[in-house]
Formats: C-alpha cells, structure tokens, sequence
C-alpha cells in the first residue's frame, strides 16, 4: 500500500492520510506478527476470561489464549483474503473487460450484457451455496467473492478502454501494425489501470467484510485465526467478557473504514470535480441596520459604490469584481460588456446575492431604491432575514443566461411560475396567479398550452421567453438580463432582443444587460459600462462609448464588433490572455495587452479618469487626444 | 404505449439473469463433490423419493438434457423439497417473506429518510468541518460489520440497560392482534432495524449529500434563490426533489447488500425471516432450500433494479422512453 | 460487570415479587434451539421435537436422570413386567386407567401397534426394537414382547429409546395412516401424557396445557410452552428478564461465569452427570494411528486436568477410566489410560519411528469435533497440547450433520465422542465389538468380541461384572478412544421451583429426559 503513489494533486486530506496510516499499520502488523513479541495466538497459556490489563492489552479468551495476539494474527488473514480476492476479481475483469471495449461491436454487445447479469448476483449467498455445496475453506470465499465482484472492475475497464482506444497513441500503433494483444497490454490497459486501483481498495473493503460475515456465521476457515470467528465465538461469552467481540469488531471497522476511506478519496482526487464542490468560502459577517427604512422616491433604483467580489479557490483568491461604481436611474438602462472571464456575469449574481457558494464580497455598497442591501461588502440584515430578500423579484429580477439549465428540468413550466408568483403574494388564490401567468405569456407571444410543458419540451426561444416571462412576474423595477440570448440562434436572438427592449420601453423597466455582443448593447441600452479584469475600465452614454471610446481595451472592443457586410470578427483578434485578478496587482491590468501602454502603464495603477461628466475610463492617457487615434 | 413497450422490454431482461442464475446454480451442483441426488433431495433417509428426484431430473440422463431439465423444473417455480421441513421450498421461502419484508422495508425505509436527510442538512454547506465529519462517519457506518454492530447493540441495550429486546419478533405472552401486537413487534424491530440501517444509511448520507451539492450548484437553483426563496426551502423543496433520483437508483443497487445484511441481521437478533431460515438450511445441509434461496433473491434483486429503473423513470420528466 | 449484576439482581426481585403474588396459571417456558419440523417424534430424528412429543405422549417404560443414580428403566405405562429365566419374553403389566387425550383408554394394542408400524416402517427406534420377534397382547392391560435372542440390557434400551422416539400412538387414530409421518395428527398430536396439545402454527410456539385426567395426578405446572430461542445470549437475557423459569443444559452459560451464579440466592445452578462421556476416538484404520506406540503417546500428551481448566473452568470431572462414575456397579479403577507425561509420549513417538522433523513436526493429523460447545472446546485444547509434543494436529469443522455422515463412514483421523455406558453396559458392544454400531475407529479384539457377547445373554450380574471389568482392561490397553471427562450438564434454574428433570427431585418421576411432569412451580410443592 505504501508503493502506491497518490495521484498528482491528490489532497493530503486526514481523512486520506489516517487511512493511508491504518492500512500500512495493518500490513506491517499482518507481516511483522512473528517478530513482535506477542504470545502465541494459539497458545493457551495465561488465566482465562481477563479483562484488558497491562499484560494483555485486550485482555484473554475463554481458553487464556492473548486477544491481541490473535487479533494480529487475524489481520493477516483478512489482508490474505483482501487481497486474493480484489486481485483475482480485478485480473479477471480488467482482460475481460479490456476485450470488451477494445473489440467493441457485437463482442461488446454480449460482453457487456454478461457484465450487467453478473453484477446483479448477490455475492453474499452466492458464497453461501458455495460454502454449503463445496465445504468451509478460505479458497471458497475468495472465489465466490472474485466471481461476484469481476463485473464491477471489468465495466470501469471498458469504459476506460473505449476512450482510450481512440487516443493518438493507439491509433497510431495500430496504423503501425502492432497486434490487438500487443497495444491492449501495451498501450490501453496500463492507461486505464487507475481507477480500478481505487475501486480494488473499496472491492478489499468489501472482500473482508463478507468473509467476517461468513466467519461469524461459523461457516469460515475453523483453523486460521480470523476477526469474524472471534465474534462468532465471543458471541457466547458476550455478557462476561464483552472485549472478546468488541475488540475484534474494532479491528474490523477500523481496516474497512480506512480502505473505504481510502477508495473514496483516491476516487474524489481523481474526479476533480467531487473536488470542487467541497470548497465554501466564509465572508464577512451580515451587518444588522434595523428595520428597512422608508424608501427614497428620488433615489437611483440601483446605487452601486466600489462593489468587491472574489472566489476563493484553493490556489488563492479570484477578484472577479474588483471596485465597481455605477448608478442606474429608474428606467435606466445599462449595458455591460466584456470579455468572457471579465466578471460581467459575477458582477449581475452580485447584486442579487446570488454568487457560487465559493465567492464572497469583500467591500462595497449597494443600494437599491435608496435602500441598502450591501454595506461596506457586509451583507445588510433587517431583522431575521437579509434585506436583499425583500428586492428580490419584487423589485430586481434576472434573466439567466442558459434558460436550459436555469429552469428547473423537473417541474414544469406552469409549477414553476406559480411558485414564484405565490411565493411573493401568498394571499393570493391560484386563479389570480393563473391569470398573471397568461397575461405575461400573451405579452411574451407563448401560447397558454404550452405551460404544462416540462423545459426539456420547449426550444429554445420558447425557453428564454418563459424566462422573460418569469423575471416580469412581479413587474420588477429592474431587470437584470445576463447574455440572454448567448445560447439561442441568431435569428431567434434578434427577436428575443427586440422582445426586452419593447418591453424596457413599454413598462419603463430599469434594465441591465450584460453581454458580449457589443452590437446587442448598442441597440437597447442608454449607457454602456465595459468591463475588463473586474473593473469597469470605462463607463459612458452608448453613443460616446461607440463614438468616442477612450480607453484603449473598448478600441479593441470595437474593432470586434461585427459589421453589417462582413462576418463577425471574434474577440480573439485582440492579442494576449485575458488578465486573471489574483494576488497583488501592479499597474494597469491591461498593460501586458495594449499596444500603447508606457512604464507608467506597468508601475502605477490608473484611477478612472473624468472625460466628461458622464464619461469615465480607467486609462491614464484617457484625456491625452493624442494617444487616440482618430 | 411507449410506456408499455419500455416496461415490457425491461421484463424481458430479466430472463437473461435468471437463466445465468440457474446455470450457474446447475453447474455448481455438479462441481460439488458427492451424490447429485442427495444435493437436490438433501439429505433423506428415503431412498424412494432419492430414486424420484433422479427421475424428475433426469440425472442419468446426457449433461445437457439435465441441464435443460432443471431449467424447466426451476423455471416452472419447483425449488424442490426441504428435506428438513419436507415442505416444498418455494412455500417455505414465501411463509419467511412477510417478517423479512418488515424489517428490510423498514430499515429501508428509514435509512432513505434519515440518511437524505441528514446529507440534505450537510450539503447546504459543503465543505465545511460538519461536511468533512459527517461524511466520513458515513463511509465510517457501511464500514461496520453489522452483525458485529448488532451484538455491540446487543450489548448495550438489552444487557447492560435492559430496554430493548433484542429477540425474535414478538413476546411470548404479548398480545396476538390489535395496536397491542402492533406496538409489540414494533418494539422487537427497534434494535434489528437499527443495526440493519448501518448497512445503508452511510450511502444514502453520502448521496443525498453529493447529489444536493450538485443540484445546489444547478443554475435553476440560482434562479430560484434570485426569485427569492429561502434557503431551507430550496434544500427541502427543489434541491431535495432532484436530488432523489439518484436516491433511487442506489436504492435498487443496494438490495443485494441489504438483504446480506438481512441474513446477519436476523442470525443475530433471531428473527424468523428468510434469512433466518437460510442460516438454519446451512447448519442442516439442507441444500435445497439454501439453493432455491440463491436463487429467489438474485431474482429479487434483479426484480428491484428493474423497478427502480422504472420509478426514475416515473420520476425524472426527461427520461424518454 | 457489576453493573449487570446490579440491573440482574433488580430484575429477579421484581420477578420474585410478581411470583409470590400470582395465583394465575403456572406457565413453563422451555427454550429450544430451533423449531420443530413437526409434532410427530416417532418418525425421525427432530431433536426439537422431542420435548413436546414426551409431554403429549406416554411411553411403555420410561428413564430419566435418575439413571446417573442408578435407575435404569421404570414404568410409564407399564405398572410391571417380567422377564423370563432366559430373559428372551418380557411381559408387561400396563395401568388401566390411563386414557388418551381425546377420552379413549390406553390398551396393550395401542403398543403394539405403535411398536409394529415403527418396525414395519424402519423408523429410528428400530435400533433396539430389531430385537422383537413378536409381540402379544394377551388381554387390553397385558402385553408380551419376545426376543429373537436373550438380551439383558432390552428393557433399558427401550426406556432409553423411548426419550426420543417410541412414544405411544393411538391405534384408533392412526390406523388408515402409512405411517406417522401423514394425516391430522402429525401437528394436532393426541397422546395420554400429563400434557395436552393447545395449538402450534409454524414460527410461533408449541403450546400445552395440563392434562387433568392423567392417569396419575395431574401436574403443577398449567402450561407447557415450547419456544424456539436459537441464541444463547438471548435466551439469557429472556431468563434474566423472567420470561423464562430455567435455562436447559443446551443454553448453559460459559462455565466460567457459573461460579459468581453459584453465589446468587436468586437462582440455583444444576450439574447433571450423565452415563456418557467425553473422549476421543482415534482411526484404527488410518497410519499413524494403527501404531499402538501412537496412540499410547497421544494419550500421554492430553493433561485432563489443564483441558478442564480451559474449556470448563474446572467444572467437570476429569476421567482416566474407560467408563463413568454413574456406572457405579461397573466401572474398573484399576483400569487406567497412560497418564499426562509429555517426555515419555515424545519418547514413545521416537520409538514408533516418527521422529520431529523440521518445523518440529512430528505427522499431520486432523481432529474433527461434532458441533457442541463442550466437544469443540476441548478438542481446540487437545489439538494444541498434541501441538505440544511434535504432532501436527489441526482442527476440522463441520456441521452436525456432515461430521455425524463422515464420521459414519469412518472418514476421519481424531474425533470428539460421547461414548455411552449405560443404561446397561452391554453398551460396550455398540462401541468396541467389531461391527458395532457406534465403533468408529474400525476397532477389532477377539476375545472383547466374545465375552461382550457372552455378557449380553446372561443375567447374573458377579459374572458380567468381571466381564465388564475385563473389557475395560482392554481397551484402555489398546486405546481405540481416549474417555477425558464425565460429561456433566449445567441447568440454571430460578429459585422457588423445583422438580426439573435434571435435578434429584426430579429423578424418577420426570418420565424421560424431556418430561416435566414434576415440575414443581414456587408455592406449589
């Protein structure tokens, strides 16, 4: 066990590192048991029934025979039986199923259909009949255990197989005229050897578990010394010496929970994304201003002042949203656009409240309607529940960017809008909510049947308009719309677009659509924020920013937008990898990708710079005429 | 109608698994040493019914026609006699169902509540040191030995503070029908059901837990926190409901494992179930019931990955069929 | 450990309470291993079926634990019998009075028939009832049953018989059937015992009630309940809550745990001796064990006393004799097996040619105890003291069954017996003649052929004594088996009732070994 190398990146987890320490204690004891010094396992030599004394640390059995002793000499045994077994079920499955995916086709066909019969054999009381038809032997339980258990190693082969198979490597050996035998035993199995490694230790888990199990049915091997007949036997001594069953039970546990451990972790460092999800990032505590204060009928319906958010990832933390202002006026409309990575969408979550478990805020104030619900990057409480919970969907809704994924796949669309609807207006019966929902689907254009669709049952126009619909249920102040249109086709895009802006107009709704689609921007908003590395890096009415851009990124921006005549031009003209906003950061962050940048650039961090009143870019030379070229 | 096609199909592959069952049980007879008569017979003094049982068998008959002879026999739902009971096997399989049924369907049933709950509750905050702990002391509960468990239990509450019995099924002088009956097994079920649930709830703690972690991370989820639902209602209402299906699926695989633990289960705590009567077949030879045993639970397993297929069929709209 | 005393003490009290008070019936639980396969005992062996079938049913003549007394054989139906001077016709006297549960008198045919259909059909007790050339009933109260040959030691035989199968049968109820296996009474059963059937459905217990026109008085105890209990922890715990009156030898508690029990007031701790022992049976007919030298050095290796020690805390009585200390009249003291002396059974073990060779191994040898506690633990400590002198010895498990068809066919090296000496000493036959039923080890002396068989047909008892003290003399010269201990049972019963049939009130009067007849409930003796 201590020859197996962890994969790269494996946590070192305690959890991991305990079991990793159990087992190779188990292994040295199991080999070592001769020379340590313990009485003969066999020998019936001290006063029977002791309990646990400094002599014998688990105390003796009913024949004075050193439990310890006998429990050492069991782990021997149980590795024996580990081993054999998890080898033999594992050998069998990995040629077997090395055939089976490699060949594929009908050999496949009938391969993996015996697999699926096999797997569904209980191993259990197979071994039972084996036991019961051959007699008691070890041999027996590792035979009906490998018999049982091949079909589990020889699926995860196949499919580690089948993706192989088509890899450069094996193609061109095969080009190359090697024989089947040669590149599976070469080239294929070798590759997909690991995950069976971590289901063998699982499968060892396993083995001892059944052979206990048989052991303490009194149906194991009568002459080794094994943990499940020391249960079997202390069973009748359980009331005047209790240690002669907890101690081998113990040792049961113990070794089985680590390989089971162990299996579970190999298999979460091998499966990055079982990783991921155990990462939950702890902010700074909610701030309690007592209750909502009266609202502002002057104030900006959104009121955004030096907004900080970032991820933390195990490697360190991401700054996705990093010191942004802005305002929006009631019936405003702002759009946010920006390289994918630049944080538009982490900055839309982020003013709902509703990022990845992994970000936190770190600075910052939002208000909406002259309300806080952010401050000083603490989340505002009003009473028992956070403020923001009072501006959701009743005054800002979002629109998501996949409308595929951003229904639930399991309710339909008719549950789904009218939990939203009676989740804000629960005084309301279900006629009312029924009529609002097919008001909303009259003003969108779905027809009223189509609510008792499930999403899955509805393209994707349908889809995003459900949405649409979803995020006007409560006739919000705002709307939010993250690249509503990203997924869907162009067509379709230009309808969904015209849809919002209508709409924006009709009900004099705030809107904020963030997008990379400069053209989409360009056509709905009053004003347009650009967004690079977490900043906004300029901010200016949509005709200034298409007119006049002064910072060098939205120039490159620009030249990205796609023309009338010719083809969109993708954003990846603009040379260099996007910035990421990690650790300390010196000078501009656009500075390694703008052709003008000078050493000021690279040393010192520009502030957003006044070109006019309405008109800010975080560019040193954004007021040098010079520099911009006509 | 597709419906009825897909279900009907489904059966139609559990014919393949009973037949490997069959043969395999088959070949196994004849691998093992000794007298094939006396397997299939058991152990009768009655050379009558021995000479019977080579007839309905065939077994002086070419291997294949035997093979297919017993195929037939079995397939035809006749497990032969217990040669202890001198009941026909299939009867005294199906008098043990019903206890066995009780204490796996309770265990079961609690375990998928229990543990969906609890790995619903630790999901809600991946990550965490409660997370960590709680996870592990779940690998930690299908590591234990449940019959080792069920002595340890033993121990404790029918030893050392007598509340629990940790026997059979009811009392002797309890009463035989009524809430009285009722509350009497149900107090016999306590510590088996128990001990039982080890060998499950630990897995459905992790697959709640993973599963709801991974819906909670679903942007549906996002949107329905944007809408502004609280959090223990999304857990309880969305993030739950979907997390389910893999419940399910488990739930079927798991079977095979349950019942094992049933059979250990029921030796320790006496309780007369077909594991129970699978323990006394073996201390008897008593080959035909122990025979017809292996077969009629892979049957059942194989049976309960079938329905399970259908039920995350009924349960998850995108399945098509 | 004090703690459970403490909680058992408190148990027992409110127990002992209750009981003082209770004039409602008299309930006798009886735990047994497993369930019956059926209430019929005379057509097979179902040893859980023995327990009900001797309260339900009487039998012709009777035995019990009184044996270890010296009572071999007395009367349960039959009020008397004689036997001719060469001892060839017996004729019994049976009580007029004694009626079957369903009204009907118990009659000389009801035997008769009974012990025919156990003949015709081959059932179990045709081991001793092969000796029957016919049977007679020369009125309703008399019956004759003559021998093909002279037998002594018949009548006990039967009565020792009669604990498991050979109860009577109504012939008026039984006569359209084939045998006893088929028909309405198989789980419905009417016999004349002192208990009557109630009812039994399968995983439930088997219920009797008193049967108050038994032919003697009627019992104490009101009702008899048959309850299957397969663990012993278990039926401990039922025991310790109240729900059972006694724990039977099949439930003793690990020896060890006996004395601490000895010191409570609450309960009285029985040990039962028995006419078996304890020993090994050596192969004759398996190398190495065909050498004398062998089988004198194996049982030079076995220390009684430490095997005592280990596997019975010192409980039982260890014995060097090839006989047991019930068998008062019989048993030679002057005829021992060799002594413990691990040096002389290596030095022996050189002579034989079987010299230690590496790793200290001597010969491989296999040792096969049938499944009981007391069998397995003493074999586990035999196997390590032959480890002790070079003989590789290990352990072989099976079940009951398979161990009994191995054994049978002699398809073993060391085995776990219970030899049996009585309840007459013509026993030795089954053991050691040649041929003998039980006679394992494929053992053969001529001249213990001859006077066993001599002993068998004459009645006077100085001269079967002398042959019997022979027979011993040479066997413990040969050493076919090894005896190690008088076996001994360990019963556990609450104190206040009395007249179990393993204990001396009940002796005599339990009617076999399986009767509670006598049982006395607390406050009714």
């Amino acid at each position: 066990m201590a020859l197996l190398r962890l994969p790269d990146g494996a946590p070192r987890t305690p959890a991991i590192v305990i079991s990793l320490l159990v087992v190779a204690l188990a292994v040295v004891v199991a080999v070592a048991a001769p020379w340590l010094g313990l009485p003969d396992p066999d020998a019936m030599e001290a006063i029977p029934y002791q309990p646990p004394n400094a002599r014998h640390w688990f105390g003796t059995d009913n024949f004075g025979r050193d439990v310890l002793s006998r429990i050492v000499w069991g782990t021997r045994l149980a590795l024996i039986v580990a081993v054999v077994s998890s080898l033999a079920s594992s050998i069998l499955g990995i040629v077997l199923g090395s055939i089976s995916g490699y060949f594929g086709g009908w050999v496949d066909g009938v391969m993996s259909r015996t697999f699926d019969v096999f797997l569904l054999i209980p191993t259990f009381f197979l071994v039972l009949l084996i036991v019961a038809l051959f007699g008691q032997g070890l041999q027996y339980t590792m035979i009906a255990i490998a018999l049982t258990t091949w079909p589990r190693s020889a699926r995860i082969m196949r499919s580690q197989v089948l993706s192989l198979k088509s890899r450069v490597y094996v193609q061109s050996s095969r080009a190359a005229g090697a024989s089947h035998p040669w590149v599976l035993t070469r080239h294929v199995v070798p590759n997909g050897l690991a995950p069976i490694v971590t289901d063998g230790t699982i499968l060892m888990g396993f083995a001892i578990l059944t052979e206990a199990g048989l052991s303490f049915l009194g149906l194991g091997d009568q002459n080794a010394v094994s943990w499940g007949r020391m249960i079997f036997e202390g069973q009748r001594q359980l009331r005047i010496a209790p240690w002669l069953s907890i101690f081998p039970g113990l040792a049961l546990l113990l070794l089985v929970a680590a390989l089971n451990l162990l299996g579970d972790g190999l298999n979460q460092a091998m499966n990055p994304q079982l990783r991921r999800q155990s990462i939950r990032a702890r902010g700074k505590p909610p701030v309690d201003l007592g209750p909502p204060k009266a609202e502002d009928a002057g104030a900006p319906i959104l009121d955004v002042r030096g907004l900080k958010m970032e991820y933390r990832l195990p490697k360190g933390a991401i700054r996705a949203v990093d010191g942004v202002d802005f305002t929006l006026p009631r019936g405003g409309s702002l759009g946010v656009v920006g390289e994918s990575g630049c944080g538009k969408s982490s900055l839309g979550a982020a003013l709902l409240q509703v990022m990845a478990p992994n970000a936190v805020y770190t600075a910052g104030d939002v208000s909406v309607a002259g309300r806080p619900i952010l401050k000083d990057g603490q989340v505002v409480r009003a009473g028992s529940r956070d403020a923001v919970m009072d501006i959701r969907w009743t005054r800002v809704s979002i629109i998501f960017q996949s409308a595929m994924n951003a229904l639930n796949p399991v309710l339909t669309v008719r549950q789904q809008l009218m939990e939203a609807y009676r989740l804000h207006r629960p005084a309301e019966d279900e006629a009312a909510a029924v009529a609002r929902i097919e008001a909303l689907f009259d003003l969108i254009g779905i027809p009223h049947r189509r609510m008792t669709a499930y999403p899955h049952e509805l393209s994707g126009g349908m889809r995003q308009r459900v949405m649409i619909a979803l995020s006007l249920l409560h006739e919000p102040d705002l709307v939010i719309a993250d690249e509503p249109t990203t997924a869907l086709d162009v067509l379709i895009q230009d309808q969904i677009l015209g849809e919002i802006d209508a709409l924006r107009r009709r009900l004099g709704l705030g809107l904020i659509l963030i997008s990379h689609d400069m053209g989409a921007v360009a056509e709905t908003c009053d004003r347009v924020a650009v967004m690079y590395a977490g900043e906004i890096v300029e901010i200016a009415p949509t005709s200034v920013i298409f007119g006049d851009p002064r910072h060098p990124y939205t120039r490159a921006l620009m030249g990205a937008l796609p023309t009338v005549t010719g083809p969109k031009r993708p954003l990846e003209t603009l040379a260099g990898e996007p910035f990421t906003p990690t650790g300390d950061i010196v000078g501009c962050r656009f500075a390694p990708r703008c052709a003008m940048a000078t050493d000021r650039c690279r040393a010192e961090a520009p502030a957003p710079v006044a070109v006019a009143a309405d008109h800010l870019a975080r560019c040193h030379y954004a007021r040098d005429d010079a520099r911009i070229p006509a | 109608m597709r419906l009825r096609r897909y279900v009907l199909l489904r059966i139609l592959q559990l014919v393949p698994v009973t037949l490997v069952v069959i043969v395999l049980n088959f070949l196994l007879i004849h691998l093992a040493p000794g007298d094939i008569s006396i397997i299939l017979a058991g152990e009768t003094p009655d050379p009558a019914y021995l000479q019977h049982v080579r007839e309905m068998y065939g077994l002086d008959r070419p291997f294949l026609e035997q093979l297919w002879r017993y195929l037939v026999q079995v397939g035809s739902g006749d497990l032969g006699m217990s040669f202890r009971s001198r009941q026909p096997v299939f009867d005294e399989i199906i008098d043990r169902i019903p206890a066995t049924l009780l204490l796996v369907g309770t265990a079961m049933g609690l375990s998928v509540v229990v543990g969906t709950w609890i790995g619903a509750r630790i999901a809600r905050r991946p990550g965490s040191a409660v997370d960590s702990l709680v996870s592990a002391g779940a690998v930690m509960l299908f590591s234990v030995p449940v019959f080792w468990f069920g002595l340890m239990l033993i121990l404790l509450f029918s030893v050392q503070v007598p509340i629990l019995p940790a026997m059979g099924m009811s009392s002797l002088d309890g009463p035989r029908e009524g809430i009285g009956r009722v509350l009497d097994v149900a107090h016999h079920l306590v510590l088996p059901v128990l001990s039982l649930m080890t060998v499950s709830v630990g897995q459905y703690i992790r697959i709640a837990r993973t599963s709801v972690a991974e819906v909670m991370g679903e942007s549906y989820i996002t949107t329905v926190r944007a809408i502004g639902f609280p959090d223990r209602r999304i857990v309880q209402h969305y993030a739950l409901r979907n997390a389910l299906l893999p419940v399910v699926t488990v739930l079927g695989l798991q079977l095979g494992l349950i019942l094992t633990g049933a059979v250990l289960t029921e030796t320790v705590f006496s309780w007369p179930g077909l594991g129970r009567l699978i323990y006394e077949a073996i201390l008897a030879r008593d080959t035909p019931v122990i025979m017809g045993a292996f077969i009629a639970m892979s049957v059942t397993v194989a049976i309960a990955s079938l329905a399970t297929d259908l039920v995350y069929a009924a349960l998850d709209p995108r399945v098509t069929l | 450990m004090k703690r459970i005393g403490v909680l058992m003490a408190a148990t027992l009290v409110t127990v002992a309470a209750t009981a003082g008070a209770q004039q409602a019936p008299a309930t006798l639980v009886v735990p047994q291993t497993g369930e019956p396969r059926t209430l019929s005992p005379n057509f097979a062996s179902d040893p859980h079926a023995f327990g009900p079938g001797s309260n339900v049913y009487s039998h012709l003549v009777a035995m019990d634990w009184g044996i270890v007394k010296g009572t071999a054989a007395y009367g349960d139906l039959a009020k008397s019998w004689e036997t001719s001077a060469d001892t060839k016709i017996i004729t019994f006297k049976l009580h007029e009075n004694a009626k079957f549960h369903d009204g009907k008198p118990v009659t000389a045919h009801d035997v008769k028939f009974t012990y025919d259909t156990i003949i015709r059909k081959k059932y179990p007790s045709l081991a001793v009832l092969k000796s029957v050339k016919e049977i007679r009933v020369p009125d309703d109260h008399t019956l004759v049953i003559e021998l093909v040959e002279p037998e002594v030691g018949f009548v006990p035989m039967l009565a020792q018989i009669s604990n498991w199968t050979a109860k009577i049968y109504p012939k008026h109820l039984w006569e359209g059937q084939d045998g006893f296996e088929t028909g309405p009474h198989v789980n419905a059963p009417i016999g004349s015992g002192p208990f009557k059937f109630v009812r039994w459905e399968r995983g439930q217990p088997v219920e009797l009630e008193a049967n108050a026109d038994y032919f003697r008085p009627r019992t104490a105890v009101d009702r008899l309940v048959y309850r299957a209990v397969p663990d012993v922890n278990v039926a401990r715990a039922e025991f310790d809550a109240g729900r059972l009156q006694f724990l039977p030898y099949d439930y003793a508690p690990p020896l060890a745990e006996v004395a601490a029990l000895q010191r409570d007031p609450r309960v009285k701790v029985v040990f039962t001796p028995s006419h078996f022992s304890r020993d090994m049976q050596l192969n004759l007919a398996r190398p190495p064990l065909d050498n004398p030298l062998v089988r004198q050095a194996i049982a030079h290796s076995i220390d009684r006393d430490a095997m005592n020690r280990l596997a019975f805390a010192g409980l039982w009585t260890p014995s060097a004799y090839a006989s047991i200390e019930s068998q008062k009249d019989w048993i030679n003291r002057d005829a021992k097996f060799p002594a413990f002396d691990r040096a002389r059974a290596e030095q022996l073990l050189d002579q034989a040619g079987l010299p230690r060779r590496e790793g200290g191994w001597r010969f491989a040898i296999t040792v096969a105890p049938p499944n009981f506690v007391d069998c397995k633990s003493m074999m586990e400590v035999a196997v390590q003291q032959m480890r002790a002198v070079g003989i590789n010895a290990r352990l072989e498990q099976f079940d009951q069954a398979t161990w009994f068809s191995r054994v049978s066919q002699k398809n073993f090296d060391i085995n776990c017996y219970f030899t049996r000496y009585g309840p007459d000493p013509d026993a030795y036959r089954e053991h050691f003649a040649t041929g003998g039923g039980r006679n394992f080890m494929s053992y053969q002396d001529k001249e213990l052929d001859e006077i066993a068989l001599k002993a068998s047909m004459i009645s006077d008892k100085a001269e079967r004594q002398k042959i019997y003290k022979r027979i011993q003399e040479i066997v413990v010269r040969d050493i076919p088996y090894i005896n190690l201990m008088n076996e001994q049972k360990t019963t556990i019963i609450r104190a206040g009732w009395s007249g179990f049939n393993v204990e001396e009130s009940g002796f005599d009067t339990s009617y076999t070994w399986f009767g509670y007849y006598s049982v006395k409930p607390p406050g009714r003796s």
